[in-house]
C-alpha cells in the first residue's frame, strides 16, 4: 500500500504533467510558425507531433557539460531543484482526486513557487561564469520583484473568496467568475504571471543580444533539460492556477476536469499569442511597471476589496 | 515524532553549516534549509499558518536578498566543508551538539506530547494569541522596529545627504 501511495500515486501526476510540457513545447513552436507564417516543426512524425520526445532524446543523450570553474555539487544540484519544485507545485491543487487536501493551499503555492527563485541564483552562481551569474541575478531580481505583487493579488481574491483553500474558490465562484468582479486584479496577475514564469515581453533573463542565454548558459545536455522542463511546467502551472482563481471551473460536474483544462489551454495559448505579439521591455520600464504602477494599484486594491465586502453585507462563504 | 527527529536533526545540520565559517554563499544557503526545516518544525507542533507565512516572508524574501549580496561578493575560491578551516569547525560544532546533549537532554520524549493535541485549535490563534499574552515584550519588539525603520530611512535617504552616497 506504500508503495502505490508513495511511488504510483506521484508517477500518476508526474507522467501526464510532463507529456503535457512536452507538448505545450510543440504547441508553442507550431503556433508560433503559423503566426509568422512558416510552418513550424513537421518533419518528425505526424504534423510533427513526435518533435519534443526528439528533443528531449537528443537532450538528454548529450554529454552534460561541467565547466572545470564551477562548483559542481550546486551546479548539479540546482536543475534538480527546479524540476522538483515545478512538480511539486502541482500536488495541492483541487483535483478530484487529489493527492493532498491542504487547508492553505495557496500560501503553500506561494511559497513553493517562492523557492524556485533560489534553484536560478544557485545555477547562475556556481556556474562561475560572468555571464550566468549577471543572467541569475537579473533573473531573481525580475521573480522576486513579481512575487511582491502576485502575492498582494492573491490576497485580495483571499478577501473575496474568505480561505486560503483552492477549493473555496471554487464555491465562491458559482454563482460568478471571479474575473468579472476583480478584473483589475485579473489583468495584472495574467501580466504578473507573464513576468514571473520569465515569459516574452519579460524573458529578459535570457535576452540573447545582451547576456547569451542567461543563468543557464554553461548547461548543456541532462541538466539544461531539467531547467527546460521546469521552466515549461511553471508554464502550464501559473495558467492552471488563474483558471483556478479567475475562470471558476467547478469540478463537481460529470466531465469533472475538462473544464479546468480548457481553460488552462486557453490561457497558455495566451501566452504564446502575447509571446508572438510584443517585443521584449528594457529591464528598467520592467520594474519600473511592477514597483512603480503594479504596487501602489494592488496595496490600494487590497483596501478596496477589504472595504466592499463589509460595507455591502457580502461576507465570504465560510465553512 | 519520527519526522520531528528528522527535522530536529537536519536542523542542526544547517545550522552547523551556517557556523562553520564557509563562504558567505554557503552559508546563506544552509540558512536557508535550517529556515525550511524549522518551518517543518512548527507545522509538526501544529502551527501550519505560522510555518507557512515564515517560508513565505523569510525564504522567499528576505533570504533571497541576503543570498543576492552574497552572490555579488566574488570570490575566486569559495571553501566549503571540504576546505580544512572549515571542516575543522564543523567538527568543533559538532563536538559541543553532542557535549549539549549528554547534558542536557534525557530523552526523546519532549518531542511526542505536543504532537496531535494541538492540531485543529492553534492554526490560526497565533496572531491574536500573540498581541493577547505578548505584553511589554510586545511594546520593546514594536520600538525596535521602529528604531530599525528610522536607521534604514537614514541609512538610504537622499543621494548627497545620507550615509549611502556612492550608489
Amino acid at each position: 500500500m506504500t508503495i502505490f501511495t508513495l511511488i504510483i500515486n506521484p508517477l500518476m501526476y508526474i507522467i501526464p504533467i510532463l507529456l503535457a510540457m512536452a507538448f505545450l513545447t510543440l504547441v508553442e513552436r507550431k503556433i508560433l510558425g503559423y503566426m509568422q507564417l512558416r510552418k513550424g516543426p513537421n518533419i518528425v512524425g505526424p504534423y510533427g507531433l513526435l518533435q519534443p520526445i526528439a528533443d528531449g532524446v537528443k537532450l538528454f543523450i548529450k554529454e552534460p557539460v561541467k565547466p572545470s570553474t564551477s562548483s559542481p555539487t550546486l551546479f548539479l544540484l540546482t536543475p534538480i531543484l527546479a524540476l522538483t519544485l515545478a512538480l511539486m507545485l502541482w500536488v495541492p491543487l483541487p483535483m478530484p482526486f487529489a493527492l493532498t487536501d491542504l487547508n492553505l493551499t495557496i500560501l503553500f503555492i506561494l511559497a513553493v513557487s517562492s523557492l524556485s527563485v533560489y534553484s536560478i541564483l544557485g545555477s547562475g552562481w556556481a556556474s562561475n561564469s560572468k555571464y550566468a551569474l549577471i543572467g541569475a541575478l537579473r533573473a531573481v531580481a525580475q521573480t522576486i520583484s513579481y512575487e511582491v505583487t502576485l502575492g498582494l493579488i492573491v490576497l485580495s481574491l483571499i478577501l473575496f473568496t474568505g480561505a486560503f483553500t483552492l477549493n473555496m474558490f471554487n464555491s465562491a465562484q458559482e454563482t460568478i467568475w471571479l474575473i468579472l468582479p476583480a478584473w483589475p486584479m485579473a489583468a495584472m496577475w495574467f501580466i504578473s504571471t507573464l513576468a514571473e514564469t520569465n515569459r516574452a515581453p519579460f524573458d529578459l533573463t535570457e535576452g540573447e543580444s545582451e547576456l547569451v542565454s542567461g543563468f543557464n548558459v554553461e548547461y548543456a545536455g541532462g541538466p539544461f533539460a531539467l531547467f527546460f522542463l521546469a521552466e515549461y511546467t511553471n508554464i502550464l502551472l501559473m495558467n492552471a492556477l488563474s483558471a483556478i482563481l479567475f475562470l471558476g471551473p467547478s469540478f463537481n460536474t460529470v466531465n469533472i476536469n475538462l473544464n479546468w483544462a480548457i481553460k488552462t489551454t486557453i490561457l497558455a495559448i495566451m501566452f504564446l499569442w502575447v509571446r508572438a505579439s510584443y517585443p521584449r521591455f528594457r529591464y528598467d520600464q520592467l520594474m519600473h511597471l511592477v514597483w512603480k504602477n503594479f504596487l501602489p494599484l494592488t496595496l490600494a486594491m487590497i483596501a478596496w476589496h477589504i472595504s466592499l465586502p463589509i460595507s455591502m453585507a457580502g461576507s465570504p462563504p465560510q465553512l | 515524532m519520527v519526522m520531528m527527529v528528522v527535522f530536529s536533526v537536519m536542523f542542526l545540520i544547517s545550522l552547523i553549516a551556517v557556523a562553520s565559517n564557509p563562504s558567505p554563499y554557503f552559508a546563506a544557503l544552509g540558512l536557508m534549509i535550517g529556515a525550511g526545516v524549522g518551518c517543518g518544525m512548527l507545522t509538526q507542533f501544529g502551527m501550519t499558518f505560522l510555518s507557512m507565512i515564515l517560508f513565505l516572508i523569510y525564504l522567499g524574501g528576505m533570504l533571497v536578498v541576503f543570498a543576492y549580496s552574497a552572490a555579488l561578493a566574488a570570490e575566486p575560491y569559495p571553501s566549503a566543508w571540504g576546505s580544512l578551516e572549515v571542516f575543522s569547525y564543523v567538527v568543533g560544532s559538532l563536538m559541543l551538539v553532542v557535549v549539549m546533549w549528554m547534558l542536557l537532554v534525557n530523552d526523546f520524549g519532549a518531542f511526542d506530547e505536543i504532537e496531535g493535541c494541538v492540531m485543529s485549535v492553534r492554526r490560526y490563534v497565533g496572531v491574536s494569541e500573540m498581541y493577547n499574552a505578548g505584553g511589554y515584550m510586545l511594546l520593546v519588539a514594536g520600538w525596535v522596529l521602529l528604531v530599525a525603520l528610522l536607521v534604514v530611512l537614514e541609512l538610504t535617504r537622499g543621494f548627497g545627504r545620507g550615509c549611502l552616497r556612492a550608489v
